[in-house]
């Protein structure tokens, strides 16, 4: 068993000046996407629609699956599947090896961290550079990203300058991000000219088409596949979609619930391996399968990585992504990892508040707060918890077991939460506090969400 | 067996496995929301055009009015502003063709000003799409330091779905929606403009 949520999270909450940093950068960047949201009177319509397709896309998946394989396969593009992360990483070894490739570039994908290829190729003597700037900051620094769109937000630019001095010979003392982009700029730029082959990531794959689409700001994947001859494109199969106007609803949700733009930069779109080159897919399953197997936690497969529980998350925000010790953390990484690995993740349902916010904010609608309460009775249930959180577990249960209790005390944690003055919300005394910091008061409080969801019969 | 082929023979097992484990679990049958793909109810600009370049000036982009006859003058003011290095062009009005030689895409990195035509654009988000049927090498358009796209205003439209709609019957082999230069704010949530791909992005709309 790994060591748990709380204990993680200790240092990162423990310097307090620092949590404060990253969670008022954080929500900046919610910020930002509520802005986005508001300026879309369609907005839930969107999340709606965007639900659908993917509940569609996940009741069809082995005709979809069969039907993106066979148009991938006429367009040129050679299609691989893997059962386990093992096998892709195999996969991809093989295929790199094929080409007699040794220095590889990679454009963000959380698969392959998920995956951990980038280690797996180390041993076979393949270096591997991540070409994401954030991301390559987290290899410079031998850390794993914290978070899935914004992977350095843990760091300060103070750490990136000196980062950059000692490996990059960047001015000592510069903090510059201007500065220090171009500088990663210069850099990368050689990485890509001398690279024998590319590993990109998928945010969506078209079963109507065969093809897929990648979505960057920095533009690192489109230099990074259309230099060298491989192009190895590695998805998990909930990525598929039915149909190519379908990309119309998730692009219009996608960068505005990440990082509060209208689009990303690019939205590149590969049916085609470029002029005399390969292009490869690899499908991956790895438990995915087993998840869509759950009907109270399938829609988890519906993610499309966008970050914006994260951003909101009260638990998040102040005890920092690596407090997780997962590839994805936050809210869906607290509903993916138990459910995959039950043992070694089974203090992250509890590092939440159940505020609901991340239900709120999911641009496809995963009922998260609900998931993460389903998976601590499941955990309970298992008597796989540790002892301080058991009291107010009974408690929290009582209450959601008796909706009309929860009505009351809902309300009272309302007017609470109002009345009570920040110093001791946040002091170090309230256990609670340390790794929960009370939520604004909800948008839609969970008891509509419950009443709506048919959680009636108790009263 | 060599290692290979027991190693494809895996796979194909893996194949079967994950159809079976997929078909093993009937969901319940829920139908696409969307019919012919479109969603009604998306909004709409009265004044697309201008929405357009609101949208394009937000994401660091410039915008360059013009009649079909000065495409060319404009084209040849913004090479100069960027002073004398490697340009080339492909379908720009008024221009001949002049696109990178070269059969390594890597020439591409000598680029300092492309220049290419876009398909349509987008007024929500000032999305412009480009293809690389007439394109040498589909790099050129991240790995230049400076992007010029020239597309008419009649091809401007409200919004992603009418863009998909009219791209429905479109295959490009290669194809990317380009709003604005490359950016970041992967250091502390600063924005900076030119990440890895274009420094700058210029727009020439052609009315008329
Ligand atoms: S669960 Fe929803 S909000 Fe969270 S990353 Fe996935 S799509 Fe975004």
């Amino acid at each position: 068993m790994g060591k748990g949520h709380p204990t993680a999270a200790r240092a990162f909450v423990d310097n307090r000046e620092r949590a404060h940093w990253h969670d008022t950068a954080l929500w900046f960047v919610r910020e930002k996407r509520d802005r986005q949201a508001g300026s879309l009177p369609e907005w839930e319509l969107l999340r709606e629609t965007a639900s659908s397709i993917k509940r569609h896309a996940q009741s069809q998946l082995a005709d979809y699956l069969l039907q993106f394989e066979h148009e991938a396969t006429a367009n040129g593009a050679v299609v691989h599947w893997a059962n386990t992360t093992s096998e892709l990483n195999e996969i991809v070894t093989e295929l790199l090896q094929s080409v007699d490739a040794t220095d590889v570039v990679k454009s963000k994908s959380m698969l392959t961290e998920e995956c951990h290829l980038n280690e797996h190729l180390a041993e076979e003597g393949i270096d591997v550079v991540d070409t994401d700037l954030g991301e390559r900051i987290v290899q410079m620094r031998n850390e794993r990203p914290s978070h899935i769109v914004l992977p350095a937000i843990h760091t300060k630019k103070e750490e990136v300058g000196e980062l950059f001095h000692e490996q990059l010979g960047t001015e000592k003392g510069a903090t510059d991000p201007q500065y220090l982009t171009e500088a990663a700029r210069q850099h990368l730029r050689e990485k890509f000219l001398n690279a024998d082959a590319a590993i990109t990531g998928v945010n969506f794959a078209i079963a109507e088409t065969g093809g897929i689409v990648v979505c960057t700001n920095e533009g690192n994947a489109d230099i990074g596949v259309s230099l060298p001859k491989m192009h190895i494109a590695c998805m998990g199969l909930e990525k598929l979609i039915p149909k190519l106007s379908d990309l119309s609803v998730f692009t219009r949700l996608l960068a505005r619930s990440a990082t509060g733009q209208s689009i990303t930069t690019y939205t590149s779109h590969f049916h085609k391996p470029r002029r005399g080159g390969e292009l490869h897919i690899v499908i991956l399953n790895n438990g995915r399968t087993e998840l869509r197997a759950e009907p109270e936690i399938r829609d988890a497969l519906h993610c499309i990585r966008c970050g914006a529980c994260m951003n909101t998350c009260p638990v998040y925000r102040r005890s920092g992504g690596h407090s997780y010790n997962t590839t994805v953390p936050g809210p869906i990484g607290s509903v993916l990892n138990p459910s995959m690995d039950p043992k070694e993740h089974n203090s992250l349902p509890f590092a939440c508040s159940l505020c609901g916010s991340c239900s709120d904010v999911c641009p496809v609608q995963i009922p998260l707060h609900h998931q993460l309460l389903t998976i601590r009775h499941s955990v309970k249930e298992a008597g796989g918890l540790a002892g301080s959180k058991r009291l107010s577990m009974r408690l929290a249960s009582m209450v959601f077991k008796r909706p009309w209790l929860y009505k009351l005390t809902a309300g009272l944690g309302k007017c609470a939460v109002r009345l009570t003055p920040r110093f001791i919300k946040y002091s170090r005394l309230n256990v609670w506090g340390k790794g929960r910091e009370l939520p604004p008061t909800p948008r839609g409080s969970f008891r509509k969400w419950y009443d709506k969801n048919g959680g009636s019969g108790g009263r | 067996m060599t290692r290979m082929e027991v190693a494809v023979v895996g796979r194909t097992t893996s194949r079967d496995l994950i159809l079976n484990k997929i078909r093993a679990v009937e969901l319940p049958d829920v139908s696409h929301p969307l019919v012919d793909g479109v969603l009604t109810g998306a909004i709409e600009y009265a004044d697309t055009v201008g929405t357009f370049v609101g949208s394009a000036e937000s994401v660091g982009a410039r915008v360059h009015f013009c009649d079909t006859d000065s495409v060319v003058d404009i084209w040849h003011d913004i090479c100069e502003e960027f002073g004398s290095g490697k340009t080339a062009n492909v379908g720009i009005r008024g221009l001949n063709d002049d696109d990178l030689t070269d059969d390594s895409p890597h020439s591409a990195s000598e680029l300092v000003v492309y220049g290419t035509s876009g398909i349509l654009g987008v007024a929500e988000n000032a999305a412009i799409w480009v293809s690389d049927r007439a394109i040498n090498h589909r790099v050129s358009l991240c790995l230049t330091q400076h992007l010029v796209l020239q597309i008419d205003a009649k091809s401007i439209v409200n919004n992603m779905h009418d863009a998909y709609a009219k791209l429905q019957d479109v295959r490009d082999d290669y194809g990317v929606f380009i709003s604005g230069p490359s950016k970041t704010a992967d250091i502390e949530q600063s924005l900076v403009i030119g990440a890895h791909g274009a420094r700058t992005l210029d727009i020439i709309v052609v009315e008329g």
